[in-house]
């Protein structure tokens, strides 16, 4: 059969499709047996690939269905195939068409125009050279193809697409048929159209899916499907120029072939059993998979040359597409077990923060074994818990962590400098990916991926492997090549070795390049380079890497570098494995913050209740030993209900301080200043909200106190008089029913002079005016103020402070200063205990009852008349521990008519603020008991000398006293003095 | 401070929860009425205002009560076996504040139509207390008093007061 033959053929089933009426299925049937047949003369004249053509456009008109109308997709595909051969007929070149119908089948060589066309597509993408088959050519148009043509298939299929998602799903809620078919109907049209415009890729994916579709139950699928149509819906977008390069079909195509875990296949399955269990039926996998598998295995096994640890075979990374595919989020959701990635997200949060306090002991006293031992733990459980929860990328770098550790501890590193910011940095890193899980959790997709993660792991192994960080000069440069690093796999990318790669500054874009470099499919190109020669020269990985809209040229790439590599004596050994069966998960529950509220007031009236039954005259008159036994029982119970109550709200502010350690180690490191960060108090509970809020206003305190705060330079301090290292404290204590947190720097002072002429030219204040310290330091949280002569990245624009006042102000806080020029400041932010409880004694006085937290109070004491006397026959001191105090009688204070006026009769609570003691006289002291502080409301909140109020037993409010406000209202306040003045000295008893 | 300025708003026709202060009948928007429970253990304040009673413990909350006669400047009773506390959720600029308010008595809920309400009588001089007047609800030969319970129980003044007393 000659050329023109054919082209009569062809010509003829063009004419039949033009008449062909939707309706006339018998026609479109008859179509595509002319086309069967029609391929066959093609084979035996050797147009393989016009073959290929007409095989697909065949399958298409055969694959309507059974009953209605042909669908017009059907009829405009075969159409456009039929278009297609005649020119490929006209021009005679038959083998250049790059059409990839077949699954498997290698991308045929472009001819000419189309490498063109391909390149300049690909301009955009910036695909990497490296990955042969991950370059857009799979998605590019063919240029034989008419635009309109194009144009309406992406319109068509863009708006199907939203459709199939519906099949999709309805697949997953019924076993129905009738989706399923439609499903595997769409794909085969998609698969048949995509290939005629040269959407290689798209065809590719197509086919798997069909595969899949195939071989497995669709409802087990249902997740692979939504990915493949999320990837598809991708590609349409990239093609009508509306949006950024889809991922690269090869991981779609991997994660079609591998049920549970998409990137498993890169982990031979020899050395990961558990996966291997959960990965699809080997006769599943098509056989590019199976090429793709074998590949791994090969080069894994290669990769693995005397190791035992089963997780240094996962080289290839779990992030195949992690960042940028928009399914993969799903894919985690979806396939994970939730509540195992939320324990796992507890639990590594726990053992990161545990490890940064860890570190941060071993920074200043690296002798710390256990410390070392249990951030090395940390370490090792979270690579277990990723291990389980399927989380390949966490545990990789995990592992990379706990190797360098284990050298640590082996004494074969020390655990400084670098290497000390290394494990730093892994764990912020780790830290961030753990968040990205939980936000993929959320439902808000999987965020962008770590950039840092690939440039990190190498330098992590580099060190491991003995190799220096690129910055220290070459300590043992012959024990470890750098070039090592590339392995065979890796040479078909740039063969930059990890120890040199850059770290990158800003999140790479999405683009193909940092994918494939992140993703590392060295499957992939293995298989390209096997099956299509030399189509990518190994010397000039980068040559045909155009660089165009996105720098992504600079992204980081990837080096699936092999742990053999280095020193692969110097790796851990094997751990049994990175399961963390034997790891105890910890229950943690969500609730509704409301209705915890609501369950402790309840418990509270409970508790009130319970005491005025057994209080009552009633009941106490009838009492049994029986009665009082059971009375007993309720009581604890009732207690012990109330403290659960109380406690469930309350979290120590431990992991917001050591967040803070942790900045100011950074920023100590950052200014090139030594600072000695000490904390107290971290077990200090604060309601979770408060916990929850005071990050913001700490960190810009931290670090106004570290920048501004400390001197610049040790020579300055040394010059000053003080030690090199500054000091910077953060403490949490109660104080007189408040929450402090006091951040103390010993620098500088704030500069008084300065803020003050600051504020003139700003406007703030008037010239001659008169301000106290107090002012003059309030006004460095006047937004937008800032005495900075330049701005840092650390601070300087004079946001911080506001930042702070504005969210103290909402925790219903107030933030003081008190600082001395050349002896540093102390910021101190008093938080009210909303729901927190404190130990308090009640004191009576007359017929009232006030509470003491028990914090403030020194001592008590039963005045003699020798310790009291009077100063201006009005003032009352007592002579208390060889110090005179001052007394203030509670009764005055508050005007209590009923108190005692006999002070030898009653009792002296001798309480403390910030340094200075006074008396406080009272009737008597009641008791000491737990309370829960409740504010007075808005109206009462500012009644001085009342921080609060509680209820007590018997129901009613008691006040507590604020002693800090007693103090300066009995000091400054001379009124309280004439006032007393006013009153008898001597009243009748209560 | 004028008293044309400081005049409350007209009061809206609706429900409003009627109460006695002596022999006087005073109304209050319903709406604003939280619940009504009967006279309990006030715990005093120091340092407020007089007419500040104190605080009470409302299942587990604590909220103010203020003595409406205190605040109306009318002579204070002992507590009766009428004597109740309406707890009122007041607006104070953006947020709700729920308050007790005393009262000798509490009678009904009445209904006004915009014709059953007038206008606050204007006394001049001399009374400040106009000011939380939004009219007079008429009903046969029964007047009520409506007030504007978010001004008569201002957080600001009650501030701004306790700042004062000290």
């Amino acid at each position: 059969m000659t050329i023109t033959d054919v082209q009569a053929q062809v010509e003829e089933i063009a004419q039949t499709m033009v008449i062909l009426e939707p309706s006339d299925r018998a026609a479109m049937v008859k179509v595509g047996e002319q086309l069967l047949e029609l391929t066959g003369h093609l084979r035996e004249s050797g147009f393989v690939e016009a073959a290929a053509l007409t095989e697909n456009a065949a399958t298409v008109a055969s694959a309507h269905p059974e009953q209605g109308d042909v669908p017009a997709a059907v009829i405009a595909t075969v159409n456009q195939a039929l278009e297609v051969l005649q020119e490929m007929l006209d021009q005679e070149t038959p083998a250049d068409l790059p059409v990839d119908l077949q699954l498997g089948a290698p991308v045929g060589a472009m001819p000419p125009a189309a490498e063109t066309m391909a390149g300049d597509q690909a301009a955009g993408s910036d695909e990497a050279a490296a990955v042969p088959l991950l370059r857009p050519e799979g998605l590019t148009l063919s240029p034989l193809v008419d635009d309109q043509i194009i144009a309406e298939f992406l319109s068509r299929q863009s708006d199907s697409i939203g459709d199939m998602e519906k099949l999709v799903l309805s697949c997953e809620q019924q076993q129905d048929a009738a989706p399923i078919e439609a499903l595997r109907r769409w794909f085969h049209t998609l698969k048949g159209e995509s290939g005629l415009l040269g959407l290689s890729d798209l065809a590719t994916i197509c086919h798997a899916t069909e595969d899949m579709m195939q071989a497995e139950p669709t409802s087990q699928c249902v997740d692979r499907l939504l990915a493949v149509t999320d990837w598809l819906q991708t590609c349409f977008a990239y093609l009508m120029d509306r949006g950024p390069l889809p991922a690269d079909a090869a991981s779609i195509l991997a994660l079609l072939a591998s049920p549970p875990a998409p990137a498993v296949p890169a982990a031979p399955p020899a050395q990961t059993p558990d996966a291997a269990a959960e990965r699809a039926p080997e006769d599943v996998v098509d056989e590019v998979v199976e090429d793709v598998v074998d590949d791994v295995a090969e080069a894994a096994a290669a990769d693995a040359t005397g190791r035992t640890d089963d997780n240094d075979g996962v080289e290839v990374d779990i992030e195949a597409g992690a960042g940028e595919l928009p399914d993969y989020s799903s894919k985690y959701v979806l396939d994970g077990d939730v509540g195992l990635l939320q324990d796992f997200i507890g639990e590594s949060r726990e053992h990161l923060d545990a490890s940064e306090a860890h570190l941060l002991t071993l920074e200043s006293d690296p002798g710390e074994t256990e410390a070392l031992n249990a951030v090395f733990r940390a370490f090792h459980t979270i690579k277990g818990l990723a291990g389980f929860a399927e989380l390949d990328h966490i545990q990789q770098l995990a592992h990379r962590a706990e190797n360098l550790l284990d050298n640590v501890r082996r004494g074969e590193l020390d655990l400084c400098g670098q290497v000390m910011d290394l494990v730093f940095e892994s764990v912020d890193v780790m830290k961030r990916l753990v968040e990205g899980v939980m936000t993929a959790l959320a439902g808000s997709g999987y965020p962008q991926l770590e950039p840092q993660l690939p440039g990190l792991l190498a330098r992590l192994h580099a060190v491991t492997s003995g190799q220096p960080l690129p910055a220290t000069p070459l300590l043992r440069p012959a024990a470890a090549p750098q070039v090592a690093v590339s392995p065979a796999p890796a040479q078909l990318r740039q063969p930059a070795p990890a120890a040199s790669e850059p770290e990158p500054e800003t999140p790479a874009p999405p683009s193909a390049t940092t994918l494939a470099g992140k993703t590392g499919f060295v499957p992939l190109s293995n298989f390209k380079r096997r099956s299509d020669g030399d189509a990518a020269s190994p010397a000039h990985p980068a040559a045909p890497a155009p660089v165009a809209t996105q720098p992504a040229a600079t992204a980081p790439v990837f080096e699936p570098e092999s742990e053999e590599a280095g020193a692969p004596a110097a790796g851990a050994p094997s751990r049994g494995g990175g399961k963390a069966s034997g790891v105890k998960v910890k229950e943690a529950m969500r609730v509704d913050a409301e209705r915890l509220d609501r369950l402790i007031n309840t418990i509270g009236e409970l508790v009130i209740a319970e005491s005025m039954v057994s209080q009552s005259p009633e009941v106490r008159s009838q009492m049994t030993v029986k009665l009082a036994r059971d009375l007993d029982h309720l009581d604890k119970i009732s207690r012990e209900l109330q403290e659960i109550g109380m406690s469930l709200r309350m979290m120590p502010v431990r992991p917001v301080f050591q967040k803070m350690a942790r900045l100011a180690r950074d920023l100590a490191k950052k200014t090139n200043r030594q600072i000695e960060f000490v904390m107290t108090g971290e077990d200090t509970e604060l309601d979770k909200n408060v916990v929850d809020k005071i990050g913001d206003p700490l960190v810009h305190m931290v670090r106004n106190a570290i920048d501004h705060g400390l001197e610049a330079s040790a020579a300055e301090r040394r010059a000053a008089g003080k030690p090199e290292i500054g000091r910077v404290e953060l403490r949490a204590f109660h104080k007189g029913g408040n929450i402090c947190i006091e951040i103390q720097d010993d620098g500088r002072g704030l500069p008084r002079d300065k803020i003050l002429a600051k504020a003139i030219e700003r406007g703030l204040v008037r010239e001659g005016d008169v301000l106290t310290d107090r002012d003059i330091h309030n006004l460095i949280f006047e937004p937008g103020f800032s005495t900075a002569a330049k701005v840092t990245d650390i601070s300087g624009r004079g946001v911080g402070m506001d930042v702070v006042r504005r969210n103290i102000e909402e925790l219903r806080g107030t933030c003081e200063i008190h600082s001395e020029p050349g002896r540093g400041s102390t910021f101190s932010i008093k938080l009210p205990l909303t729901l927190a409880i404190i130990e308090g004694m009640v004191i009576r006085c007359g017929t009232e009852h006030y509470i003491v937290p028990t914090l403030s109070v020194v001592r008590l004491v039963r005045p003699v008349a020798s310790d009291i006397s009077l100063v201006f026959d009005r003032g009352e001191m007592l002579a208390f521990e060889e110090e005179y105090l001052p007394l203030f009688r509670l009764g005055r204070l508050f005007n209590v008519s009923t108190a005692k006026a006999d002070p030898t009769d009653a009792v002296v609570v001798v309480v403390e603020d910030e340094g200075s003691k006074i008396g406080l006289l009272a009737d008597d002291l009641l008791g000491q008991q737990s309370i829960v502080i409740k504010s007075l409301g808005e109206a009462m909140q500012n009644t001085e000398g009342v921080a609060g109020g509680a209820i007590m037993s018997n129901g009613n409010v008691a006040l507590i006293l604020d002693v800090a406000g007693l103090i300066r209202a009995a000091q400054n306040a001379s009124t309280v003095l004439r006032h007393t003045e006013e009153l008898p000295m001597t009243t009748a008893e209560a | 401070m004028s008293t044309d300025t400081l005049k409350a708003t007209m009061a809206k026709p609706g429900k409003y929860l009627s109460f006695v202060l002596g022999r006087e009948e005073y109304g209050v928007e319903i709406l604003k009425v939280q619940e009504i429970i009967g006279i309990m253990e006030v715990t005093r304040v120091p340092r407020t205002p007089s007419y500040v009673r104190g605080v009470i413990n409302l299942r587990g909350r604590v909220i103010p009560v203020v003595d409406l006669r205190s605040k109306f400047k009318m002579p204070v009773i002992e507590n009766t076996e009428k004597t109740c506390v309406i707890v009122v959720q007041v607006a104070q600029e953006d947020l709700t504040v729920t308050m007790g308010v005393i009262v000798d008595e509490v009678s009904e809920v009445l209904s006004f139509t915009q014709e059953q309400i007038e206008p606050a009588p204007n006394f001049g001089g001399g009374m400040d207390e106009v000011e939380f007047i939004t009219g007079m609800g008429k009903l046969g030969k029964k007047v009520l008093i409506l007030l504007d319970v978010d001004r008569v129980l201002k957080c600001e003044e009650l501030a701004e007061i306790a700042q004062a007393a000290q």
